[in-house]
């Protein structure tokens, strides 16, 4: 293994366990498709709540699973600081967005936008203690997501209703929580591509 | 003998041999890991990666806490003040012998 990606493993732990995004993903998908296609009135709150209490168990079998197969690293406290700070600044924009989103017709998703900067802002930060060129399918998806938020600028009103969605924020919603999923199993490939498990045929020397 | 071949002998052999430098690097980006992340990173067996942690804790570069966790022994490892020094003194040592033996004349 080469140093560079040895860094970046021990820095990244955590962030490279795609499997947890795929519940939180799915839960996301699913609940957009549930809220497109029932009307207010008629709406039961159980699916919901099921598929909460379903994405928080798959959440806690997949972190046994990661613990069990891979081990435990606790990170820097740099480390942490950065990604809380991250949180709370992303968090705050997003739920702007959302708001703006809903409660304005506009030619943008900022949602989606958001989405993309937080994307671009995680992979900056992912790479920042490390150098190396590594999860490059998070810009490339970030740069996607953009440009599907900026679809109806561009000329493409209303693309959303070629896949029976009733808002952009639908669509949009839909294409971050696939992302999610993708980006999720991309990151566990990776991290079980590097982290394989072998065992040395012969270090005797080495002792 | 020339002083790319001094500033070779001169490199600290606990670090150096690859398992050990590679345990290091690793624990020198994060606060501390468990045995079996060391194990899944390294490769080594769990007798070999013992051996190793006992050479670097005897040296004073590394610390492990032995405790149970859900009723299961966990082994954690961090490294001290004085591994994170001297990981970084030996990285910056095969850096300058990398650069000078590019330039060096037999």
């Amino acid at each position: 293994m080469d140093i560079k990606q040895t860094r970046f493993i021990a820095t990244n732990f955590y962030n490279l366990q795609g499997l947890r995004a795929i519940p939180l993903g799915l839960c996301l998908l699913l609940t957009t498709v549930w809220v497109n296609g029932t009307k207010g009135t008629g709406r039961s709150f159980l699916v919901p709540v099921l598929l909460l209490a379903g994405t928080i168990i798959l959440f806690i079998v997949i972190d046994r699973y990661y613990l069990h197969t891979f081990g435990r690293v606790q990170r820097t406290p740099e480390s942490r600081r950065l990604e809380w700070l991250f949180s709370v600044v992303g968090g705050t924009l997003g739920l702007g967005a959302f708001w703006l989103d809903v409660s304005y017709k506009l030619q943008v998703s900022l949602i989606g936008l958001v989405f993309a900067a937080g994307l671009l802002a995680d992979y900056i930060r992912i790479t920042w203690l490390v150098k190396g060129r590594y999860l490059l399918h998070i810009p490339l998806g970030a740069i996607l997501i953009a440009g599907i938020s900026v679809l109806p600028l561009l000329g493409a009103s209303d693309w959303w209703k070629a896949f029976g969605l009733t808002h952009q924020l639908f669509g949009i919603t839909i294409m971050m929580s696939v992302f999610t999923v993708i980006a999720g199993i991309w990151g566990h490939i990776f991290l079980v591509r590097t982290l394989p498990p072998r065992m040395e045929t012969n270090n005797d020397q080495a002792i | 003998m020339t002083k790319p071949f001094e500033d070779l002998a001169g490199l600290d052999k606990l670090i150096h041999e690859p398992a050990r430098l590679s345990i290091m690097t690793a624990l020198a980006a994060c606060k501390s890991a468990d045995y079996l992340f060391l194990q899944r990173l390294t490769g080594l067996t769990g007798g070999n990666l013992s051996s190793h942690l006992s050479k670097l804790e005897e040296g004073g570069l590394i610390k492990v806490d032995k405790r149970f966790i859900d009723k299961k022994p966990n082994t954690q490892v961090q490294i001290t003040d004085k591994g994170r020094i001297e990981i970084e003194r030996h990285w910056k040592q095969l850096e300058s012998l990398r650069k000078d033996s590019q330039m060096w004349k037999p």
